[in-house]
């Protein structure tokens, strides 16, 4: 730094501690009120920080929220898997089951219909003549 | 009791510091935002954030919690500002569409119904000084108040305001280069 700006810095000081001193008087009360508030709101947080130990307050900062949190997953786990729910849950799925079985057969009609390459398959005489040669060869089979 | 005594003492202590800093912060913070009321609440903010969480820290780390805290306060104020005026200008498009979009900076002039009572012989240095400072980019201001107000070192000044060492200097060069352009017909 040069001569010339360590004067111009020091100038600059002087004028800003200056503002400081003429502030009006509302502002210098309403700063002196501002930290009496701050610092009397305070004092439980403070001696809290200083190292002094104190268990109701960290127990109820700490420990109830987390046993909330875990009293109400361990009900939504008891309600979601419940005796009676997994029951229902079993039949349900079973009713299911039963449905896509009775179905199936339908479906598979559908397919059939709507196959354009199947439809050659059972138009095709030949397809006929192949089956009456599978089932005779079947009942023979079965003479057997 | 012991612990007692210590509560005491560091509320004693706590009283004297903020008793010291608070002038000069509120100066600060009035110069950032132009406007004395935003001034005493973020002044507020930085009092309450360090007596609820860094009170139990050393006595010699609290300047640095403070206007690193102070700094943080306005730098959120600009943050809103800009986002209010961004919301003003697109309401007050049709009406004005030729305007532009001036700096958050620039856009609030200082309020001087509460400014000190300018009785020194340079006094138009300091009307200069504030309305100079009051222009300067937001970065630039707060690193050269500390800088040559509260006489922090380059590191200090970094460490407050979470960027390197060179960018302080950096904004401290631009700063007090734009300072002196202004202020030369002052001298």
């Amino acid at each position: 730094m040069t001569t010339e700006q360590t004067e111009f810095e020091a100038k600059v000081k002087a004028s800003l501690d200056e503002s400081v001193l003429t502030l009006d008087k509302e502002t210098q009360q309403a700063l002196t009120s501002i930290r009496q508030q701050v610092l009397e709101k305070q004092p439980q947080k403070s001696r809290l920080n200083f190292n002094t130990w104190d268990f109701n307050a960290w127990i109820s900062n700490t420990w109830v929220p987390v046993g909330a949190f875990a009293l109400c997953a361990l009900l939504t786990v008891l309600i979601v898997y419940s005796p009676d729910n997994i029951d229902d849950l079993t039949q349900r799925m079973a009713v299911q089951q039963n449905v896509n079985h009775d179905q199936y057969e339908q479906i598979a009609m559908l397919e059939l219909l709507t196959n354009p390459e199947d439809l050659e398959t059972t138009s095709d005489p030949d397809f006929y003549v192949w089956m009456d040669e599978i089932l005779a060869t079947e009942d023979i089979d079965n003479a057997v | 009791m012991p612990m007692e005594r210590d509560f005491d003492k560091q509320y004693l202590s706590m009283n004297h510091f903020l008793a010291d800093i608070e002038g000069r912060a509120f100066r600060m913070a009035q110069i950032a935002t132009g406007n004395r009321d935003d001034a005493l609440e973020i002044v507020q903010d930085t009092m309450m954030k360090l007596v609820q969480k860094y009170s139990h820290h050393q006595t010699s780390e609290w300047k640095a919690l403070f206007y690193s805290i102070l700094n943080s306060r306005i730098l959120d104020w600009h943050r809103r500002q800009s986002v209010r005026n961004r919301f003003r200008s697109w309401l007050n498009w049709s009406d004005d569409e030729d305007e532009a979009v001036e700096d958050a900076l620039a856009q609030h002039p200082i309020d001087t119904s509460h400014e000190p009572d300018i009785k020194l012989q340079d006094s138009q240095f300091m009307a200069g000084l504030n309305t100079a400072l009051s222009a300067l980019p937001l970065r630039q201001q707060q690193v050269f108040l500390l800088r040559v107000w509260e006489g922090l070192d380059i590191n200090e000044t970094a460490l407050i305001m979470q960027c390197s060492a060179s960018s302080v200097k950096t904004h401290y060069a631009r700063a007090l280069e734009k300072l002196r352009g202004k202020l030369e017909d002052y001298q």
